[in-house]
This record gives C-alpha cells, structure tokens and sequence, in this order.
C-alpha cells in the first residue's frame, strides 16, 4: 500500500494515544526509520503531548458546585427520588458534587484514554470507519475514591423508604431544604480543610 | 462511565446522579475554560450543560458513547455562549493558581509545574478556536479522535491534523518561536 508522510504522521498520532492497531505502529516505525521529515515532526508531536500533561485542571467554584447539588435535586427524576428520600438525595448530591469531585480530579491522570479498539491504516486516512470504541473507564472518567465517599454519605444520611404518596411531595421537599442547610454548614468545614491541601 | 451507573441515574438514584456530577464536572469545566476563555462563563455553561444532560437523560440510547454526546451537550452551551459574546482571556484573578493543584511534590517543582501551566494555559488560548477544540476534547474528555471527528463534524484525518497543528504550535509557543497556522 502507498503510504503518504500526511498519512504517516496522523497515525503516528493515533500511535501516541494508543488509538492505532499494533501493525500500524510498526508500519510508522519502518517509515521513521527512512523518512528524516516524519521521524523529526513525530519526535516534536511527542514532546508537545508530553506538554499537555501540565495542562491545567479546572474545577467550579464552591457557588457552582452547590448549585449544581441543588439542581440535581430539583431535576431528579421524581419516582425514583421519593422512593429512596428527598433527604437522602439532597445530603448526597450537594455532598458529592461539592466535595468528591476535588477527589474524582485527584484521580484523574490526564493520560490518553485506551479506546479498547485499535484505529487502522485505513481508518486514519478516513477511507474506513472504525468499530465503536468502549472508553476505558479507569482513565478521565475515573471514579477512584468515589465509592468510598458515597459509603460515608450512607452513613451521614441513610435512605429511609418513603411511601409513594404524591400528596407528600411538598412535605419532603421541605425537609430535604432544611436538611440542605444543615449540609451546607457541615460542608463549609470540610470546604476550608481541602482548600489547604 | 459505568454502564450501570447511567442506567441508575436515568432511573433517577440520587446516589448515581450525585457521582455523575461529581465525575463530569471537572473535565467538562476544563473544556468549558479553554473555549469560553472565562471562568464565569464558563461556569454558566457547565451548569447549563448539566441542566440539559439531566433533563435528556432519561430518553438517552447507548448507541453512542455517553461522553460524546455528554460533550455534545457541552459544545452546544459553548457556542451559545460564544454567539453572544465571543472569547476572551481568563483574568489575572483566574490563573491557574485557582486550578487544583497536583500531588505531593516539592515546593521548587509546584512553582516549575504553576509556570508551565500558566504559559501551557496562554499557549492554548492562543491556538485556533478548531485546534484548541481538538485539544480540548482529548485532554480533558479524555474522546477518542474519531469520537472527536463525528462531534465537531469533520474527517477523522482534519481531526488528526488539528491535532498535529495544535501540539506542534503548543511546543513552539513554549518554546518562544511564533505560533504557525
Ligand atoms: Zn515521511
């Protein structure tokens, strides 16, 4: 097959994500290895990824994150929230979002995520389409320390099981508000303390 | 994300939805900063992001990958936000200072590591709005290229090539040469 430099180096790329199929790797390195031009712009793509490392990590403000907490709350849909306790979703959720996602940051490595499938030759140059990749769910959507972290929710606020009336709705709302202030005072605390680290 | 878990938070538990903004928020906020350039912005699109996810949630399809079409939503926002005023550079107040910071390391190496952000954070306000997209994209939601191809609607080699343009630009900005379409 002809192998253009364009072509080569768009792999190479796919190569440094670990994107390409294993006989495309070597078919880069047999084109490095005779081509000055490719080997010095794929030497140069690599340290420009090895740069992004250092790209800066964002994350909300404490206003954002709680008003995201209270938007789950609001936009929660309502069967399976009465069902488990508006108290329960609203302790969890401003928990959760406010403070686990500085952790859920901790975990993330930045690294390229492994598409489980491997792009070819032909998928590169666009003359194929490739297979639906499943995301590796250890990378950027990395969920570490979370499971720990919803265990000490359960037992901040366990669930109790609610009785599917609908009358009841305005009456759990308004707990669940009462039980957010609480939180908010409780997460203040725990808000400084990260902000230290 | 986990399968189980969307399947959960389309039914509404509170404890996967909670886990769900908790895991979306931070890399959807940085794709939201390099292309909105402002973290007030910025902010109003992640919640707004978050808003329309929510509520399309329940009718989403496992027929592509969840982080595509979350970063589908995310785009949206962005440009809406972009129509009505387009990007401007984060302010003094927003350095990366305000980011979270790394591990453990030594005060010398967090003081290197702050410098290289801040220039790598300029570098990327720098780049075309298509390559920082690009950029965008793969760092902080983690796509795959031709997941990145479909969403902003080009080939997979134009995707490949923003690429290849953004990170040789990237190198040359750090580097003090001029930064080259
Ligand atoms: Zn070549």
């Amino acid at each position: 097959m002809n192998v253009s430099c364009e072509d080569i180096r768009n792999l190479a790329l796919l190569c440094a994500f670990g994107e390409a199929a294993r006989e495309d790797e070597a078919r880069v390195r047999e084109h490095e290895a005779v081509c000055a031009g490719c080997a010095a712009e794929i030497r140069a793509l690599k340290e420009g990824i090895g740069v992004l490392e250092h790209a800066p990590r964002e994350m909300p403000s404490r206003e954002t994150r709680e008003a995201i907490g209270g938007m789950l709350l609001r936009e929660a849909p309502r069967r399976a929230a009465r069902r488990t306790g508006f108290r329960f979703a609203a302790a969890a959720a401003v928990l959760i979002a406010g403070v686990a996602g500085v952790f859920a940051w901790k975990s993330w490595k930045g690294e390229p995520a492994d598409p489980g499938v491997k792009a070819t030759l032909p998928v590169a140059r666009g003359e194929e389409k490739a297979p639906e990749p499943e995301l590796d769910p250890s990378l950027a959507w990395n969920d570490g320390n979370l499971d720990n972290i919803t265990a000490s929710i359960k037992s901040l606020a366990p669930a109790p099981a609610e009785p599917e009336d609908p009358d009841l709705d305005w009456f759990e709302e308004d707990a669940a508000r009462e039980g957010l202030a609480d939180m908010n005072d409780r997460l203040y605390t725990i808000y400084t303390e990260i902000d230290k680290l | 994300m986990d399968p189980a878990d969307i399947r959960a938070c389309q039914h509404g538990d509170p404890q996967a939805l909670a886990r769900f903004a908790a895991q979306v928020q931070g890399p959807l906020m940085g794709y939201l900063c390099r292309m909105i350039g402002d973290r007030g912005r910025a902010e109003d699109a992640l919640q707004e992001t978050l808003l329309r996810a929510l509520r399309a949630l329940p009718a989403w399809k496992p027929e592509g990958s969840f982080e595509g079409w979350l970063f589908t939503i995310a785009r949206n926002c962005a440009f809406d936000i972009l129509r009505q005023r387009p990007m401007a550079s984060l302010d003094g107040e927003d350095r990366p200072g305000d980011s979270i910071a790394g591990e453990e390391e030594a005060p010398e190496d967090r003081v290197d590591r702050a410098i290289l952000t801040g220039r790598l954070q300029e570098a990327l306000a720098g780049l075309p709005q298509e390559q920082r997209e690009v950029v965008s994209l793969r760092i902080y939601g983690g796509l795959a290229f031709r997941e990145i191809a479909r969403l902003t609607g080009c080939p997979i080699n134009t995707a490949l090539g923003r690429m290849r343009y953004a990170l040789l630009n990237l190198k040359k900005a750090l580097t003090g040469a001029t930064v080259e379409e």
